[in-house]
């Protein structure tokens, strides 16, 4: 009799242990059809093009990539369950995964790989985000389930690029029989992901289901619907009335009303993107550094995290945000408007100096207001900016506008880091080599920080390269060619009852794992 | 009758040939092309040169022209710049619902504006007529925006009466008809009013009440069909502005109309769509025009073709 007692009571322990133990276990709930709200059209899913992180979030359920990256950052397997290095650090051998089927039925196997690599590279394809791949050489098809990736140059954030959806993993029976343009794959995807294509609307509703034979943990949901409402105020107000179950990009003001609904759940995750003041370093008055530095220094940043932001951004204290890898702190600029007059003085300008502040309207959460801020700010110290509002389109054009053409004095820019690493901001944006056209828009040069930002890339030491990137930090914010200003958290709301969503840094909301009440 | 149509038929295909140039060269004027925006932030120069050769862009601006029109003619609208999808195929049901849209708000905008504008002629400088006349400038001065929002808050989300948005069936119809329909009937009601002002005055409105015809008779009858040209002319120019500008309605209440693409477009730089809608929204305008010329004729006998 004793034994069964103390059998059973041991057996009731164990289950409620177990389920402790293992929470997540029977969790959710199956079924039902998620509708999202993206906050930009999206022009095509063709990952060799860039539609934003809107996009990016379709993709990631449609198409999956060799590895894939957790909240943290963390590299897990993803088609690949297995990789190694040469010592040389330009071989990256895969073991590909078994019984992983696309959406058109085939198997996935290497020369899929090769093919969907292949084709981001192919130059007549002028795919713009071939450039994210740009340390790739070539594709070689070991057998059927190892392949092997041959870089150019040793290039140790390699995996951060390569779970990035523009490295998506195609099925080549697919793009053999329909076409390798993007006005086949934007609208033929066919992937491994846990959702297929089903259809779109034109710039209005891209429609997802699950994918029966998906090789991994079956999702709960049985479609999604993304819908592109770009009006903010719209996005929340079908979700208020429930004609939505998840939005992104919530303007923070109306963050505290729904957070007070108790139907409503909002989420506030961190971010990526750095919204900053980039000074032109090649014309007057920015060619000067103590100009730049005064800058820097009278900017009150806190006033406009309180005023204009409603707290859901923190203060940039480097040129990427806390969770970037390679990231340091370099918090060098305190508010400080005496120090900001005497840079300028000592620059040459006594009585203050005038130029013009650019900024986008609606393109970044209070862009325009927050420019006007800054401008009463720096006109106290003797910063006189005329602040310019310009339609994103021609912001972008005029911006890359070569040196001899460029106008550029000061402007208002967010710069996210898609990767999550630090090196794919300093190859974009900070390098000599890629002042206007390209993204140099600061036309900031400084070779030391070109070559030991070369030097990091190139070191399979973690500590080494980490050392590195902080002295690169260090001495771009000593030669301020920006004015970092906030990081932006990421705005999400959804239903109260929908469960499971996470996102990247750099907004790409992960639904794979969503399940509704 | 017959050859005045065919004339003004005419007439619409040279204007659209010239709105066409024009807003071609227009749009080629802006910093920016839809390479650029297809290439996308951080898009490598040589890149951003190959989607614009791929585009046929690097050819000179009349080589250009000439190949699109050519296409046009043909019946081939062509693909969209940005997302490779044919034109054609986007623009149709838009095209529908931007139609559907603007009828109802027309038809609102008629009844309750000609409604307004008759009683307020015909009760002059009565507190009716005071209270027609604010709500005539309150429709007028409402930003079409600020509305929206307004009745998307009291009626979707408060009252829960209404969708708070998307495109549909009458239900989704009633908050953007009415927004949309302010503007309008506040101009109808005002045109209304003065025109039967004037044929109150007349002297065979007079004749007609001494003969002891019926009050409501003579002022439908005698007096707003005397009145009608003028208002007619208003309705169908509004007509025209529904058809075009509802961008800001087709924003907030996410209706997926045609206003909402041009404007995006237009910000996308995508040529060919830009050209094809502005078609679209010309021939859309000069028909209702021409519409609106032949009503004259049902009014007034007179001007019949």
């Amino acid at each position: 009799m004793r034994k069964w007692k103390s059998c059973l009571v041991f057996c009731v322990l164990a289950i409620l242990i177990g389920g402790g133990v293992f929470p997540g276990l029977a969790e959710g709930q199956y079924g039902g059809e998620l509708d999202f709200g993206l906050s930009l059209t999206i022009t095509t899913l063709d990952p060799g093009f860039a539609t934003g992180t809107s996009g990016q979030t379709i993709r990631k359920v449609i198409w999956e990539s060799l590895v894939e990256r957790q909240e943290d950052g963390t590299i897990v397997p993803g088609l690949a369950v297995d990789w190694e290095v040469s010592d040389d650090g330009l071989r990256w051998t895969f073991y590909l995964r078994d019984g992983v089927k696309f959406h058109d039925g085939t198997e996935m196997t290497a020369e899929d790989v090769k093919a969907s690599l292949d084709r981001l590279l192919n130059p007549d394809l002028a795919l713009p985000r071939s450039r994210d791949l740009a340390m790739l050489d070539s594709v070689e098809v070991v057998d059927s389930h190892t392949v092997v990736l041959v870089l150019a140059y040793p290039f140790a954030p390699f995996l951060a690029h390569l779970s990035m959806d523009f490295a998506s993993i195609m099925s080549k029976a697919t793009l053999d029989e329909f076409g390798y343009e993007m006005e086949q794959v934007g609208w033929k995807p066919v992937g491994t992901g846990p959702f297929k294509y089903h259809s779109h609307v034109p710039e209005e509703s891209i429609r997802v289901e699950r994918f029966e034979d998906y090789w991994g943990e079956r999702p709960y949901l049985d479609a999604i619907v993304f819908r592109s409402i770009p009006e903010a105020s719209t996005r929340l107000a079908l979700l208020e009335t429930g004609a939505l179950d998840i939005v992104e990009m919530v303007p923070p003001f109306d963050m505290p009303r729904l957070v007070d609904d108790p139907n409503i759940e909002a989420l506030s995750l961190p971010g990526n993107r750095v919204a900053h003041i980039g000074m032109n370093c090649q014309k007057p008055p920015f060619d000067d550094a103590r100009v730049r530095q005064a800058m820097n220094y009278a900017v009150d940043i806190d006033a406009i995290l309180e005023g204009l932001l409603a707290g859901f951004a923190h203060a940039a204290d480097s040129i990427v945000a806390s969770g970037v890898s390679g990231y340091a702190s370099v918090p060098m600029y305190e508010y400080n408007s005496a120090k900001a007059r005497e840079l300028l003085a000592a620059a040459g300008y006594p009585d203050g100096v005038s130029f013009t502040l650019w900024t986008p309207q609606g393109r970044y959460f209070m862009d325009k207001e927050v420019t006007e801020a800054l401008q009463a700010q720096l006109r106290e110290v003797g910063l006189n900016a005329s602040v310019q509002v310009i339609d994103w389109t021609t912001y972008l054009a005029i911006l890359r506008y070569p040196l001899d053409r460029t106008e550029t004095q000061a402007y208002f820019l967010g710069w996210e880091v898609g990767t999550n690493h630090i090196a794919q901001l300093l190859d974009m944006v900070f390098a000599t080599n890629a002042w206007p056209p390209s993204w140099n828009t600061m036309f900031y040069s400084n070779e030391q920080v070109d070559a030991l930002t070369l030097e990091a890339k190139q070191s399979a030491d973690l500590a080494e390269s980490e050392r590195l990137y902080a002295q690169v930090q260090q001495m771009i914010m000593e030669d301020a060619p920006w004015v970092p200003l906030f990081v932006y958290d990421q705005l999400f709301a959804s239903q109260s009852g929908v469960k499971g969503m996470w996102a990247w840094p750099s907004g790409v909301a992960i639904l794979r794992g969503v399940w509704m009440e | 009758m017959g050859t005045y149509i065919v004339q003004r038929l005419l007439g619409l295909g040279a204007t659209l040939v010239v709105l066409s140039m024009l807003v071609f060269a227009l749009v080629h004027m802006l910093p920016g092309d839809p390479a650029q925006v297809v290439a996308g932030v951080g898009a490598r120069p040589e890149d951003v040169a190959r989607i614009r050769t791929r585009l046929g862009l690097d050819q000179p601006l009349h080589i250009q022209y000439a190949q699109w029109a050519q296409r046009i003619l043909r019946g081939d609208l062509g693909r969209s710049a940005i997302t490779g999808e044919e034109i054609s195929a986007m623009i149709g049901p838009r095209f529908v619902n931007t139609l559907r849209l603007a009828v109802a708000g027309i038809c609102l905008a008629t009844c309750v504006g000609i409604l307004l504008g008759v009683v307020a002629a015909v009760r002059q400088n009565t507190i009716i007529d005071y209270i027609t006349t604010t709500l005539a400038i309150l429709g007028i001065s409402f930003p079409v925006f600020w509305l929206g929002i307004l009745l998307v808050i009291v009626f979707s989300i408060t009252l829960r009466w209404l969708p708070a948005g998307g495109t549909g069936g009458v239900p989704y119809m009633v908050l953007p008809a009415v927004t949309l329909a302010a503007n309008s009937t506040a101009v109808i009601s005002r045109m209304t009013r003065s025109s039967m002002l004037e044929v109150l005055r007349k002297d065979f409105i007079r004749t007609a009440h001494a003969k002891g015809v019926r009050s409501s008779l003579v002022i439908l009858r005698h007096g707003l069909r005397n009145a009608a040209i003028p208002i007619l002319t208003v309705i169908g120019l509004q007509f025209g502005v529904l058809m075009g500008g509802a961008v800001l309605t087709e924003s907030v209440f996410d209706w997926s109309g045609l206003g909402r693409m041009l404007v995006d477009a237009v910000f996308k730089r995508d040529f060919p769509l830009i050209q094809v809608l502005m078609l679209i929204f010309g021939g859309s305008f000069a028909l209702v025009n021409l519409l609106v010329d032949l009503a004259y004729g049902i009014a007034d006998p007179r001007m019949r073709y």
